[in-house]
């Protein structure tokens, strides 16, 4: 399992070593055995640049994080734009080709681009790809890989909803491998000391008291 | 329509329609583009558009007729599934998917307002609309139904919070992916989704010449265009609701 740390904080926000990683590892893997395929990938869509960015690949080559994709074209792009999810195979010559799947050592045999939204927008793809020969993907799979999808796109949305709720919309707090709890209390307190450093004191005081209540 | 054409429309098979005499139809894909260039689709492209951005606004574009208009391979397939069944078909490619517009769902409407315009008599809709618009839409299916326009939708592969928009419209005839026999026909008793054809494994023809395998709802719907075109074809005042007679009849006949 491959993935860049820097890439899903900055493009799902997701801060390293958290639960919601583990989560997205897990939904990752889980999908790709379910559907059998060879290969999966989280990519995440880039607002500014308009494209998509490999962020978590599972199976995969890791030279592939990072990686950009164009949204203007392919099936990864497709499902993108149509927030559909899409199952495809390779282009053939000729029909016959087409029908038999006469495959090419090393190329994908098919492809399924399951979009990740929210809403109306856009958070990412997550792909499966098979490499065998005439191993092409069922109408089945397309569902139970954009099942997946769904539940991850709900897992990020719910997450960065909490997040912006503890006022740590702007920054994520990554340090130390802290759990979301830990990150959201941290980011509050980071709120207070930024734009009310006269009640730290009394926070303090707080903290102490239920500290004493808890433990 | 009398009783002879229904039973005539729901058992000659749609071979003996489609070598028999039929009018012309004009049918609108409103999807990621057509590639007029493939040897299926040559001569049966009669119109392309695109809907792009113009003056701070989305508006429908003419391009030269005869081009490579898709680089998503969409609607390729979906023009070479209805061009394959539809001898009579005069297909009016309308793209609204393009990475500049974000795939903008608006894009769609403004489609849909050119093919009313046009008064294209059918109107492939293999894409689902974001249920934001579903007011707008819902205005413009049913200026389509008072218009006999037809519009034949997809269910959305993956329903989540909709079915899909505008498949979800009585005033549309709308598709889910079965597996039946090619050209076989399923009435679905329940629900917001009434018919259901083979949308699995379709060979279908790609942008650049050649030819792919696509599965979903999204390939089952022009096979129904399709017919649709061959009955309008041949009984060229048929209805919407008629039409919706014949294929619920059809479903019973063949399977």
């Amino acid at each position: 399992m491959a993935m860049d740390r820097s890439l899903l904080s900055h493009y799902l926000g997701i801060a390293p070593s958290s639960r919601e990683e583990g989560v997205l590892r897990l939904l990752l893997e889980t999908a790709i055995r379910t559907v059998d395929a060879a290969e999966g990938s989280v990519l995440a869509y880039d607002r500014d640049a308009n494209d998509l960015r490999f962020v978590m690949i599972a199976n995969g080559p890791g030279s592939l994080i990072g990686q950009r994709v164009p949204i203007g074209a392919g099936l990864t792009g497709l499902a993108a734009l149509t927030h559909e999810v899409q199952i495809g195979a390779p282009t053939f010559k000729t029909v016959d080709d087409a029908n038999n799947a006469t495959g090419v050592e090393g190329e994908p045999s098919a492809v399924i681009a399951a979009p990740m939204v929210s809403g109306d927008q856009l958070i990412g793809v997550l792909t499966a790809v098979r490499f065998k020969a005439g191993h092409r993907f069922t109408t089945d799979d397309g569902r139970a890989y954009g099942n997946f999808a769904t539940v991850a796109a709900l897992m990020l949305d719910q997450h960065n909803r909490l997040r912006e709720l503890a006022g740590g919309a702007d920054e994520l707090t990554t340090a130390g491998g802290y759990g979301p709890e830990e990150a959201r209390i941290l980011n509050a307190l980071a709120t207070v000391a930024r734009t009310r450093p006269d009640r730290l004191p009394r926070l303090a005081q707080l903290f102490e008291q239920m500290a004493d209540i808890a433990v | 329509m009398s009783d002879l054409w229904l039973k005539q429309a729901a058992e000659t098979p749609f071979d003996a329609i489609a070598t028999g005499p039929l009018e012309d139809v004009d049918v609108a894909v409103i999807d990621s583009g057509v590639d007029a260039t493939h040897p299926d689709l040559a001569g049966r492209v009669v119109s392309q558009w695109t809907v792009e951005e113009a003056e701070g606004r989305l508006t429908a574009i003419e391009l030269e007729t005869g081009t490579n208009n898709d680089t998503f391979g969409h609607g390729t397939a979906v023009a070479g599934i209805i061009a394959r069944i539809a001898p009579n078909a005069r297909i009016h490619d309308i793209r609204v998917l393009d990475a500049r517009n974000r795939g903008d769902p608006t894009a769609s409407l403004v489609a849909f307002r050119h093919v009313l315009s046009k008064r294209h008599r059918l109107i492939n809709m293999s894409l689902a609309i974001p249920a934001s618009q579903r007011e707008p839409l819902y205005k413009l299916c049913e200026s389509a139904y008072q218009r006999n326009q037809i519009v034949v939708a997809a269910k959305r592969n993956v329903p989540v919070t909709d079915e899909g928009l505008p498949a979800e419209f009585s005033s549309v005839i709308s598709i889910d992916n079965h597996a039946v026999p090619e050209m076989g026909l399923r009435f679905i008793d329940q629900g917001l989704i009434e018919f259901a054809t083979l949308g699995n494994e379709l060979t279908v023809p790609a942008p650049g010449g050649g030819y792919t395998v696509k599965t979903g709802t999204s390939f089952a719907t022009p096979t129904v265009t399709g017919m649709c075109c061959l009955f309008l074809g041949r009984w060229p005042a048929l209805r919407q609701f008629e039409l919706k007679t014949i294929l619920k009849a059809r479903a019973h006949v063949a399977l």
